[in-house]
């Protein structure tokens, strides 16, 4: 019996007295399979912020499936099931999350929106970044910020289709804001 | 929450007794559906041939079929109730061994031995066999949902598309032993295809419901 197979022996073992409610037995095997469960995921994901929380994550899941371990069945294929599934739903999250961050045309309102004792007015500020834009994405942002046209209605107006709209006037926002920060800090 | 501390309160907690094995569920599933078909079938009575129709080869391979449908979608749900299923993947294709024969046994009759067009049987609206098909099945169903949720299934939609296959097949049988329509292309349309629309209700059940064992 190699190293390997004696750890997984010993899995299987704590896990069965942890069953049976030996609550040491389920603390040291928690303990045992953090230092797995950390590289796991650390392959799966790389470093990150999040990895303290995957990792608790991973061993709530552990947790709360306790019961559906059964000793004549690998421990280390249970447990990497779960963990690979709780590494999954993390992802699925982060990406789902990451395609619905849109830029909010607010953040450029905070740009604009000038101090009162400032001498430009906030139109001014608008205008100046307004006129850094291309052409096309700044009559865009024009009707659809300040016109109140929709974006059906510019797509018609422009001859443009709607999705090419929205995607023009999504990086028109991009933009904005990415030369609102850039005057802030000057 | 430090992680030595989370470990801390989890083990203070304790770990849970041990699930049955699948086997034991699926065991416990099939005496549970049989006695509940058994009382359906005391209720409403064989149809009138059946002593006739027992001596009719294609009639009893096509029970037989269904019954090793029904029992092998039974088992690869008990299977994929457990999380490390990865170990036995191909058992949830299993069911469809049985189910694509009989389908082509029943496709092979409707172009053959059919009394009914297509659209004659669909003109039919036999809707009640749908109907009683998805009410057979609600009971049963519902208690294999409850042992799976129990569980943790890693493959949610898999397990719970077993669960409405295997339920399903037994409504059909019931359906067979006790309604006398036999035309392949009516059996097909009204009785065969219910069983796909269990499996996709099964399916939106898994997803929506059993997701969420898993959530913290």
């Amino acid at each position: 019996m190699d190293y390997n197979d004696e750890r997984k022996d010993k899995f299987a073992q704590l896990m069965h007295r942890a069953q049976s409610g030996d609550h040491a037995a389920y603390s040291e095997l928690l303990r045992s399979i953090t230092p797995l469960v950390r590289g796991f995921i650390y392959n799966r994901i790389g470093n990150g912020a999040d990895h303290d929380d995957i990792l608790q994550e991973v061993l709530l899941g552990i947790h709360r499936a306790s019961h559906t371990y059964n000793t004549d069945r690998p421990f280390t294929n249970w447990m990497f099931a779960i963990a690979d599934h709780k590494v999954k739903d993390y992802l699925r999250t982060h990406y789902r999350k990451k395609a619905l961050k849109e830029v909010d045309f607010e953040k450029i309102e905070d740009f604009i929106a000038a101090p009162v004792t400032s001498e430009v007015s906030p139109s001014e500020v608008l205008n100046e970044l307004l006129d850094k834009l291309p052409e096309k994405q700044r009559r865009i942002v024009y009707m659809m910020k300040i016109d109140g046209y929709t974006a059906q209605e510019v797509a018609k107006k422009m001859d443009m289709s709607v999705s090419n709209v929205k995607v023009t006037a999504h990086r028109a926002y991009k933009v904005l804001i990415a030369n609102g920060q850039k005057k802030e800090e000057a | 929450m430090r992680t030595e501390d989370f470990i801390a309160t989890l083990a203070k907690e304790g770990a849970r007794k041990p699930f049955p094995r699948p086997s034991k569920v699926m065991f416990g599933w099939i005496l549970a559906i049989f006695a509940y078909f058994g009382l359906l079938l005391a209720f409403y009575g064989f149809r009138p041939d059946m002593t006739e129709k027992l001596t009719q080869p294609v009639y009893l391979v096509e029970i037989i079929g269904m019954v090793v449908t029904a029992v092998m979608a039974a088992w690869a749900a008990s299977c994929l109730a457990l999380p490390d299923t990865n170990q036995k993947s191909w058992v949830r294709f299993l069911p469809f061994i049985p189910l694509a024969f009989l389908m082509g046994m029943l496709v092979y009759g409707m172009f053959t031995n059919s009394t009914l067009t297509l659209s004659e049987c669909l003109k039919l609206g036999r809707y009640d066999c749908i109907v009683r098909i998805v009410l057979y099945s609600l009971l049963p169903g519902g208690l294999m949902f409850y042992t799976i949720q129990k569980a943790a299934p890693v493959r949610c939609c898999w397990a719970e598309t077993m669960a409405g296959l295997s339920v399903a097949s037994f409504g059909y049988i019931l359906l067979r032993l006790i309604g006398k329509s036999d035309d392949p292309t009516q059996l097909l349309v009204w009785h065969f295809l219910p069983v796909f629309l269990m499996m996709a209700i099964g399916m939106m059940i898994g997803k929506l419901y059993l997701g969420r064992i898993w959530q913290s």
